[in-house]
């Protein structure tokens, strides 16, 4: 007996040590690489790379069964490039040594050489580091122009500021021409003479530059040439033969402040508004009134949209849209620069597309599904939280029940507490075919047992009862009576029909739509079809009685 | 007129019409020949490889360009490596590595490649520098096939990515000997490219995958006019991102995988 309670005993333990090391071998490792080339991860270690880092020519670091962020070799932090002047944050230390960095725990915000300016490149400007200004700088040919005080990114646009351009008048191959250049370009050209405010084509300059030399694209506008060649004013058909035009730097009058869009007399293009300078094509665009250029619309005339709009759409056929079925997906369309292009939202519906007008102009974006913790909610007011979470409350069934199959989740009113279940608002997806997740045990919470009682004689048996057809059944019934196939309310005793509470489903129907409802809320479970309108294996519900 | 005097009329005739068409027909035939050379050098192919010239810069440029610009292309399309190291996803037939990744669910991704300029520069320059040895060798050659006297020292290679283009610059020094003598020394090679742009935008949208999980694609389209920028997310939750330059249609692809959530799974 001693024996044989040690042999149990052994083999108990046997199991126990192998049980805990199959559980060890399962644990998560920092890897400084994985074996497939990623550097820091989490995983079991027989993922994690062998062999030698072929940076720092030495073996990869042991792994260690713990976070990565916890290691001295996968921390993060932020990389520093000494060179180019870039931090780049969330980096490894490893990945940072590598690739020749400078790695600090500090996060971005926290580092001195890594704080953001005003970097003045001419005529644009970029929000950058100092270093990184310098660079830009070099690779650009320009002095290096840093504005530290400037703080963030649309105060270093604005504070952009091109230098003047003006009439340059000089003296070339013993004529008098001119060229529309910069004050300080002016002054390098011998004997050059600058004029603010005015164009090659003034007649008091007297140059060899007249007006009506064509038109150009320049800074996606349309602008007149003169016959020089030089850029004058913004093309105004009407100001064609205007002297005054001709002489004087102006704004354009004709701008209507859309955009001119495929205007044949205004080449005031504005990119946001949906315009910019096109080349005339004869037979495909309009030809405007003068030269070869107009500002062309860039909106997405196919699908009636303006450029820059975006909006929603799912991959279901029409018929059964916006039901959220298995194998349905949100993408996001955007009309930009004439053309369309797509944006899939995340698979199984982790994200959904939502879309709104602001003026009659579209915006939509991708934006995940928060149903994960619907089904925990208990109350109608924090399951409907738009701010929390993506769910709705249906009432008249409760999922959650305790130990006494009691309801847990209720809508209060001031005499009834109805149960409800809080399910998403947007069934998700779940990857069933590949075996991953919990969509099996997620469906199985539509799952419903409703007990039906029954009233007999103190003298009637209850094995007849069981024999006896549903219509039989009905009448003997005194709780939860619309659970029996068949059932319409007055069927039953009236004992339950006069104290029923008004939320019970007034018939079986009633009672399955609302379990269905339920159940196909959490996801691809139930009776429904798919996204191309094809039926799914479960014909139709069927109820199952077990008798005690 | 007799008969016999009309055939002899006739044949004289004959004999003038008969040397007017021979002579049309000899000129048809000229031409014909004419034509026929002209075809030839016209349509014939141009000679396989660099030509010798008189400037070895010219030479090396022919011999080296295309190899440039196909590591470039290839590189651009596969997140700015060759072959890639740091893990990839296959998109439409192509290894697009990760630049940004984690392997696990709800955690924020891991920069694989901080200094993507840096690294694009050197990728390039490890694909080209057995072409620059056998370029030059072989340029050495070919002039002194030529009957120059070639005195070549040999000297490094560098890569930099500039705005709107890549500068590739040879350090070596070339010296020809025939009837003069001529130094060339750091031969260079500009080719008109996007990549400088690109590997800066890849940075900035990386950036915001690591802390936010997602970047939005509008944002730089409503600063780079001319720039398409697409998004597309997979099954894995592996985010690619394409650059286009609208006008030239340079691309630029990468991978990204953060603050990935699982499917089926409640809280």
């Amino acid at each position: 007996m001693n024996k044989k309670i040690f042999i149990n005993f052994g083999i108990i333990f046997l199991i126990g040590i192998l049980s805990i090391n199959f559980i060890i071998a399962e644990s998560s490792y920092c890897c400084e690489r994985l074996a497939s080339g990623q550097w820091c991860q989490n995983a079991p270690q027989g993922q994690c790379a062998t062999g030698i880092n072929p940076f720092s020519n030495q073996q990869y670091t042991t792994p260690v069964a713990t976070s990565c962020q916890l290691t001295s070799y996968c921390k993060l932090g932020t990389c520093v490039d000494s060179k180019s002047g870039t931090c780049t944050a969330n980096t490894p230390l490893t990945v940072c040594n590598n690739r020749g960095g400078v790695w600090k725990a500090e996060e971005v915000g926290d580092l001195p050489e890594c704080q953001l300016g005003c970097c003045l490149l001419g005529d644009s400007a970029a929000f950058t580091t100092q270093v990184q200004c310098k660079k830009l700088s070099s690779d650009y040919g320009l002095t290096t122009n840093y504005r530290a005080d400037i703080t963030n990114e649309l105060e270093c646009i604005a504070s952009i500021t091109s230098d003047e351009i003006g009439a340059c008048v000089f003296e070339e191959e013993y004529q008098t021409t001119c060229r529309m250049i910069s004050q300080k370009d002016c002054s390098e050209i011998n004997g050059g003479e600058f004029h603010s405010g005015f164009l090659c084509s003034a007649q008091q300059l007297a140059t060899n530059c007249g007006p009506r030399g064509g038109t150009l694209c320049h800074q996606e506008s349309v602008y007149f040439l003169d016959t020089c060649g030089n850029i004058a004013n913004i093309y105004d058909f009407s100001k064609l033969n205007d002297n005054n035009y001709w002489t004087y730097i102006q704004e354009p009058s004709c701008d209507n402040g859309m955009g001119n869009k495929n205007s044949k007399t205004c080449g005031s293009c504005d990119y946001f508004s949906g315009s910019v300078c096109t080349i005339y094509q004869r037979g495909e665009t309009i030809k405007p009134d003068y030269g070869d250029y107009f500002c062309g619309s860039l909106d997405c005339k196919e699908v009636g949209k303006l450029h820059g709009e975006t909006w929603c759409e799912e991959n279901s056929i029409t018929s059964v849209k916006g039901q959220n079925l298995p194998g349905s997906r949100y993408y996001r369309f955007m009309c930009y620069n004439g053309e369309v292009s797509i944006e899939p939202c995340s698979e199984f519906r982790n994200e959904i597309c939502i879309e709104d007008e602001v003026n009659d102009f579209s915006v939509a974006g991708c934006v995940l599904n928060k149903w994960q913790d619907c089904v925990s909610q208990t109350n109608k007011t924090e399951c409907e939280n738009t701010y929390l979470r993506d769910c709705k409350w249906i009432s008249g069934y409760s999922v959650l029940k305790n130990e006494d199959g009691e309801n847990l989740a209720f809508t209060e009113t001031e005499d009834n507490k109805i149960p409800g279940t809080c399910v998403p608002k947007y069934a998700p997806g779940f990857d069933f075919y590949a075996e991953t997740g919990n969509g099996a045990e997620v469906c199985s919470l539509g799952t419903q047992a409703c007990v039906v009682r029954y009233e007999i004689g103190i003298l009637a048996s209850k094995k007849k009862l069981s024999q006896k057809d549903w219509d039989e059944k009905m009448g003997k019934c005194v709780e939860n009576c619309y659970c029996i196939p068949g059932y319409t309310s007055g069927k039953a005793k009236d004992k339950y029909e006069n104290n029923k509470p008004s939320w019970h489903p007034k018939s079986y129907d009633e009672w399955v739509k609302l379990a269905n409802e339920i159940c196909t809320a959490f996801g691809d479970c139930g009776t429904k079809k798919n996204y191309l309108g094809g039926s799914g294996d479960i014909k139709e519900i069927f109820t199952s009685e077990f008798t005690k | 007129m007799t008969k016999k005097e009309e055939k002899r009329g006739k044949l004289n005739l004959f004999l003038k019409n008969f040397k007017g068409q021979v002579t049309i027909f000899i000129i048809i035939a000229l031409i014909i020949v004419a034509l026929a050379i002209l075809f030839y050098f016209l349509l014939r192919k141009p000679p396989v490889g660099p030509v010798v010239t008189e400037n070895p810069a010219v030479y090396i440029e022919t011999c080296m360009k295309e190899k440039i610009e196909d590591t470039v292309t290839n590189l651009s399309l596969r997140g700015g490596s060759v072959i890639p190291s740091n893990g990839y996803y296959l998109y439409q037939n192509n290894t697009i590595e990760y630049l940004c990744y984690t392997n696990e669910y709800y955690a924020p991704c891991v920069v694989q490649q901080p200094m993507l300029a840096q690294h694009i520069q050197e990728e390039i320059l490890n694909n080209i520098e057995d072409d620059v040895i056998l370029c030059f060798n072989s340029m050495k050659d070919n002039y002194e096939k030529e009957g120059y006297e070639v005195i070549m020292k040999s000297g490094n290679t560098s890569v930099d990515l500039l705005p709107e283009r890549i500068v590739t610059t040879f350090g070596y020094e070339v010296t020809l000997t025939k009837s003069s003598t001529n130094k060339y020394e750091n031969f260079q090679i500009v080719i008109p490219r996007d990549t400088y742009r690109f590997a800066s935008i890849a940075s900035s949208i990386i950036q915001w995958e690591t802390l936010y999980g997602d970047a939005e694609v509008t944002t730089y389209m409503n600063y780079y006019h001319d720039l398409k920028v697409e998004k597309k997310k997979q099954i894995d939750e592996t985010s690619i991102y394409i650059l286009t330059n609208r006008d030239t249609g340079e691309k630029f692809q990468f991978a990204s995988r953060s603050y990935a959530f699982p499917p089926g799974v409640i809280v």
